[in-house]
This record gives structure tokens, C-alpha cells and sequence, in this order.
């Protein structure tokens, strides 16, 4: 693999919370040593349930939260030291994209003024570039002229990956990108994507909580759990051979067309120890020694990690 | 599965509902049986929502024409029309014999109150139940739906609570006074993939349980498989077909309905950064554009000139001789049957 686009390492997120002016301090550990790459022309699906700390993840890759520990490296060039004027330069090469288009598209500005704000900040005084932008996202070139409102949900959110193409961007993260779209357009807006990575070797860093949805568009997908990555694998590997078991009981739990309710897991088993496994508690593959420390990640087999003690666990996949 | 005795609990006819502008939901048709869960399917702006608020009768300035006929209590007899039902004897039914519960549990709970005294309002106002009689059943209704420290859990507030555990505490609620139809309109979609499964087997049970029959509106195909007797799916503001869900999802007979199963991604075909959906072009017709002809025919792979687009098709039966009730609106369904 060429070198990669992103490369973040051990990445942390800590919050430390005080009970009272001198109680005890409480510390939340919402991400915990996460690394992983996306490489070029790729797309990296991240997903979790809620609280799992992924959209954490994407805003300390975008440098837009401060990570407790660790390192963000974007295209060789470490800017985890970065200072904000800094930052600025280089924020261009990484563009993100929301759930809600509305909330991100000014609604008093026109489309045209809404894209030619990216091309003024290059330089840029002509709208050939828009043109060409809007119709590698399926739009026309009379949108231009309206605003955000006259576009439905699945439009608006081409408009704004548009916006985002229009700096020219190495990394797109796109955090639940597509989750409030209805099942037509976001089938839609998912080949957009795999389109504009085959089409402009576009790197992308896609969120989301929908594992079929994820699954479709990523090249290879990482799982988290309660701030941890717990798995990371090229997409079919990951789906199908499954080696945390975390990832075999998120599969088991997704309903899916013409089949029966997945049944439900085994009950939890011990209390959470602090310094174990994350999934311990709820693993039905726990050993005493997951009690004793979060394993990290490590190579169960080709482009294949997991962090589970227990390598030797083949599980069930879809 | 389904329990059903020959007349509906639940039969709405021809039912169309508008805010002084273009009607949203358009002459909309379709039973509930006793026991039964039933999906209703569609897009945002398909009319599944606001049909069912039509129904229970919670909309406001809304003009609504047609029928929606809920039938008489079991040994009570005398059937109920829902349209145009006096507000008062509206608010009797709903909570007693029809109930509800919402995607977003915490907009539907009292932020200032505990668990206890609110299903203990609940109870009151439903039941004679009084002081431990009351507090017993307020535990073992939190029992029922799977939440491990009832009594705990009687002195929390809603912010307390998990999704999963508000959203359980929510279906409590609906289900104090047995109702025999429950609208669960998006009930799982706020809730991690997990929780869904736990909160689907729970109202899964319940049916089975207690009988209580179901209407639950969903845009997730997945979840509708995984809870629903029968399928219907709407597309603006119209039925466009009616099947019994393991029918609906082994051969869908509407162009649409085959659309939406082929655009929602599928976790056993994940090809992993190859996928390509089949999504139909174009989106969904707005209220005042929706024409005369068949409403998806502008989208539509297999559309025919003179045969789609020369009138509405309407909803026709498909059913063979024996089997279970299939409606469908497409003028060329017989020619696509695959």
C-alpha cells in the first residue's frame, strides 16, 4: 500500500470531571489508544453504537478536538503540534461531512454563493470548477441560482459534498453521512461516494452506526466499542469471519430482509473491571485473564487485526 | 402466527387526509387483524405517519374524509368509526384501547417526574387499581418489559435512563391499560442496533403474550422482516401493496416495493468498497405533483407508456385461490411477476 492519507496513533481522549470543589476526580476514558490509516483512494468505514467514542475519533483526526494523547499524521506531515494558523493551511485537505446538510448549508445564501466560497479561499474567480463539481455529484447546473431550502434532503447533501470537493480535498470524513437520508436517496448518496473514490482517488473516512450501510461503501472497516477499536479488517474479512467478539455479536443483532429476529445473546456473566477488556462483561468468550487487561490491537491474520486475548477464536460472521 | 378471526380489529377505508392544501395521504385502505403486527412501509412524505396520527386521531387542523373503523371490545361488541369521534371520547379510547409510542421516548416522558408516578398516572386514569394494588402492577408492568430493577427503577427520573431502557419504559406505559392496537411509529430507530433487537423480541413477546395487535411504522426494511406478520407499503400517500411480509419479501410484486429491497443495503451482500446499490433515479413526487397516472411511473424501470401513465392503476388482489390476502397497484404486475 501506498503511504497513507491519514494515520492517526494511540490516539486518546480522557475527560476529568471533579464531584465538588474537592471531591474526587472522575476520569472518562472516551477513546482509548485508537491507530489505524486510511490509505490513499480509500475508504476506512468506522462503526460503533452510540457513545462508542467514533465521531470522537473523526473530530481529533480533523484536529477540531484536542486528543489527549496521541498522534495525527495527514499525508506524512505530523500536525498534531500544529497551531491554529497552521492548522488553517492544511484544514483544506481534510473536509467533513455532517448528518444534516440543512444545518451546514446557509439557508439565506444561494447554492452559487454557498460554492464559490471554497474557490474564492484558493483564488479561484470562475465557475467552471463549480460546474464540473455539480455534475460529478449528480447535480444541475441551475441549482446555482437557488437556495438551500428548494433542494430535498439527499440533494442538499450532494450540495455539500460538492462544497467539500471545491477545496480539493485528500480526506473526506463523512460522520453518519448518509443516516437521515431515506433508503432510495441514500443508496444514492452511498455510490456517490464509491464513485468519487474511484473517480478522484478520493480517501475517506465514513462514520456510521449502520453496519450494512458502512459495510457497502468501505474498503475496510474498523469496529469500536466503549472508546476502543476493537477490530479492524478488510470489509469481507470483517463481515464474514469475524474474530472479536464484539463484532460477531453487533452481526448476530443487525435484523436483516426475510429472516427471523437474531436471538438474544448470553447474559452478562461478571461486572466490568476497570483495567480488563471493555467487552469482557458481556463476552461469552471471557477468560479470567480479560479481567486483567485491554489487549491491543494485533494481527490475528492478512490485513487483519483484533483486540481480543483470544486469537484463537474463529466466529460466526454473516 | 396471526390470530385472526374473520372481521378486523381495525378497518380503515378510503381514508384521505390534507391541510387545506394538495391531500398528503390519498384514499388510504388497509386492515389490522386481531393479534397481528403489521409494517407500514415508506418514505419520508409516504403518508405512514400522518395516516396513523389521522387514525388515532392526533392531528390538528387536518381535514380527514374516509373510515377508520376500530371494532367493538371482546364480548362488547359495537364497532367504533374513529374519523370525526367527539375529542372526548377519543381521549377514552386512546391509552384504553389504542396506544402509542414514538421514536424519541424522552420527548414523550415528563422530564420532572419519576418513572413511578408517571405509569402510576397512567394507571389511575385507566384502571380502579389503588395504593399497593397500583404500585404492584406499576412493578410488574416494568417487569414485563424486561427491566432488571423495577422497583429501582420506579424512583428515577427519565434522564436517567438508557434509550433502550427509556424507550422500554415508554412501551410500559403504552401497554398499562392492555390496549388491543399499539402504533409504534419508529420505535426502534433511535436505538443501537443491539437495543433494537432487544426492544423488537419484547414487543414481539408482548403480541404473542398478550394478543395486543400492531401497527409498526418503519422506513427500515430489516426491521420490518424482522417483526411483522404483514407488510404494507406506501408510496405517496398511497397503499401500493399489501402481502403477507414472508410473501412480500421472497417476491414483491410493486416495482417500488422491488426498488426499496434492492436499494437498502444488505449486510449478506456486502461486497466491501464495491458496492453499488440499485437506487431509482429521481425522488418521490411531492403532495401537488403527483398527477393521475401511476405516482412512481416517472421512476419506474419497466413504466409503459399507454399503461402506466394513462390512469391510476388501482390496488387489485393477487392472491391465488387459498392464499393469504395480496394487494397490489401496478397496472403490469401480471407481465413482471418474475
Amino acid at each position: 500500500m501506498t503511504t497513507a492519507v491519514l494515520s492517526v496513533r494511540g490516539l486518546s481522549k480522557t475527560y476529568v470531571q471533579r464531584k465538588g470543589l474537592l471531591g474526587a476526580v472522575k476520569e472518562t476514558h472516551a477513546v482509548r489508544n485508537v491507530s489505524f490509516d486510511v490509505g490513499r483512494g480509500e475508504i476506512l468505514g468506522l462503526v460503533g453504537e452510540s457513545g462508542s467514542g467514533k465521531t470522537t475519533v473523526g473530530r481529533m483526526a480533523m484536529r477540531l478536538l484536542e486528543a489527549t494523547s496521541g498522534q495525527v499524521v495527514l499525508s506524512g506531515t505530523d500536525i498534531t503540534a500544529y497551531s491554529q494558523a497552521r492548522l488553517r493551511a492544511v484544514r483544506r485537505k481534510m473536509q467533513l461531512i455532517f448528518q444534516d446538510p440543512s444545518a451546514s448549508l446557509n439557508p439565506r445564501q444561494t447554492i452559487g454563493r454557498i460554492l464559490r466560497t471554497p474557490l474564492a479561499l484558493r483564488g479561484i474567480d470562475n465557475d467552471q470548477e463549480i460546474l464540473e463539481t455539480l455534475a460529478l455529484v449528480g447535480m444541475s447546473p441551475d441549482s446555482l441560482n437557488r437556495t438551500p431550502a428548494m433542494f430535498s434532503g439527499g440533494q442538499r447533501q450532494r450540495l455539500s459534498i460538492a462544497r467539500a470537493l471545491l477545496m480539493q480535498p485528500e480526506l473526506l470524513v463523512a460522520d453518519e453521512a448518509v443516516s437521515a437520508l431515506d433508503v432510495c436517496v441514500q443508496a444514492q448518496v452511498v455510490n456517490l461516494f464509491v464513485d468519487l473514490r474511484d473517480r478522484l482517488g478520493l480517501s475517506v473516512l465514513f462514520i456510521g452506526h449502520d453496519l450494512a450501510v458502512v459495510g457497502v461503501v468501505s474498503d475496510r472497516v474498523g469496529v469500536m466499542y466503549r472508546g476502543v477499536l476493537v477490530e479492524v479488517a478488510r470489509t469481507a474479512d470483517l463481515f464474514r469471519r469475524p474474530r472479536h467478539p464484539y463484532t460477531a455479536q453487533l452481526l448476530a443483532a443487525a435484523p436483516r430482509h426475510g429472516a427471523p429476529l437474531p436471538p438474544e445473546p448470553a447474559p452478562s456473566q461478571v461486572s466490568r473491571a476497570a483495567e480488563g477488556c471493555v467487552f469482557a462483561s458481556l463476552c461469552a468468550h471471557m477468560t479470567s485473564e480479560c479481567l486483567s487487561r485491554q489487549p491491543d490491537l494485533s494481527e490475528v491474520g492478512p490485513a487483519h487485526q483484533s483486540a481480543c486475548l483470544r486469537t484463537e477464536l474463529h466466529l460466526g460472521g454473516v | 402466527m396471526t390470530r385472526k378471526t374473520t372481521s378486523p380489529l381495525l378497518s380503515v377505508r378510503n381514508l384521505t387526509v390534507s391541510f387545506g392544501g394538495p391531500d398528503i395521504v390519498d384514499d388510504l385502505s388497509f386492515e389490522i387483524g386481531h393479534g397481528e403486527i403489521v409494517a407500514l412501509v415508506g418514505e419520508s412524505g409516504s403518508g405512514k405517519s400522518v395516516g396513523s396520527l389521522a387514525v388515532m386521531g392526533l392531528l390538528e387542523n387536518a381535514d380527514i374524509r374516509g373510515s377508520a373503523c376500530l371494532a367493538g371490545a371482546q364480548g362488547a361488541g359495537g364497532d367504533t368509526e374513529l374519523v370525526g369521534l367527539p375529542a372526548r371520547q377519543m381521549r377514552a379510547l386512546r391509552g384504553r384501547r389504542i396506544s402509542m409510542i414514538f421514536q424519541d421516548p424522552l420527548s414523550s416522558l415528563d422530564p420532572l417526574q419519576t418513572i413511578g408516578s408517571q405509569i402510576r398516572e397512567v394507571l389511575r386514569a385507566h384502571t380502579p387499581l389503588k395504593g399497593p394494588a397500583l404500585r404492584a402492577r406499576a412493578i410488574a408492568l416494568l417487569e414485563q418489559v424486561g427491566i432488571v430493577d423495577p422497583e429501582g427503577c420506579l424512583t428515577l427520573l427519565p434522564q436517567r435512563l438508557s434509550g433502550g431502557m427509556r424507550q422500554r419504559v415508554m412501551i410500559a406505559l403504552a401497554i398499562a391499560a392492555e390496549p388491543d392496537l399499539l402504533f409504534a411509529d419508529e420505535p426502534t430507530t433511535a436505538l443501537d442496533v443491539t437495543v433494537q433487537a432487544q426492544v423488537l423480541r419484547l414487543l414481539k413477546g408482548l403480541r404473542d403474550q398478550t394478543g395486543m395487535a400492531m401497527v409498526f411504522i418503519t422506513h427500515n426494511l430489516a426491521v420490518a422482516s424482522a417483526i411483522a406478520d404483514r407488510v404494507i407499503v406506501l408510496y405517496a400517500g398511497q397503499v401500493v401493496e399489501d402481502a403477507p411480509a414472508e410473501v412480500f419479501f421472497r417476491r414483491p410484486a410493486m416495482p417500488y416495493s422491488r426498488a426499496l429491497l434492492s436499494a437498502a443495503p444488505r449486510l449478506e451482500a456486502v461486497m466491501g468498497g464495491y458496492g453499488h446499490l440499485e437506487a431509482p433515479r429521481g425522488q418521490v413526487p411531492s403532495p401537488g405533483q403527483r398527477g393521475t397516472a401511476c405516482r412512481f411511473a416517472s421512476r419506474c424501470d419497466d413504466v409503459r407508456e399507454g399503461v402506466c401513465l394513462a390512469a391510476m392503476p388501482p390496488l387489485v388482489s393477487i392472491a391465488g385461490p387459498g392464499e393469504t390476502n395480496h394487494t397490489v397497484r401496478c397496472a403490469r404486475w401480471e407481465e413482471l411477476a418474475p
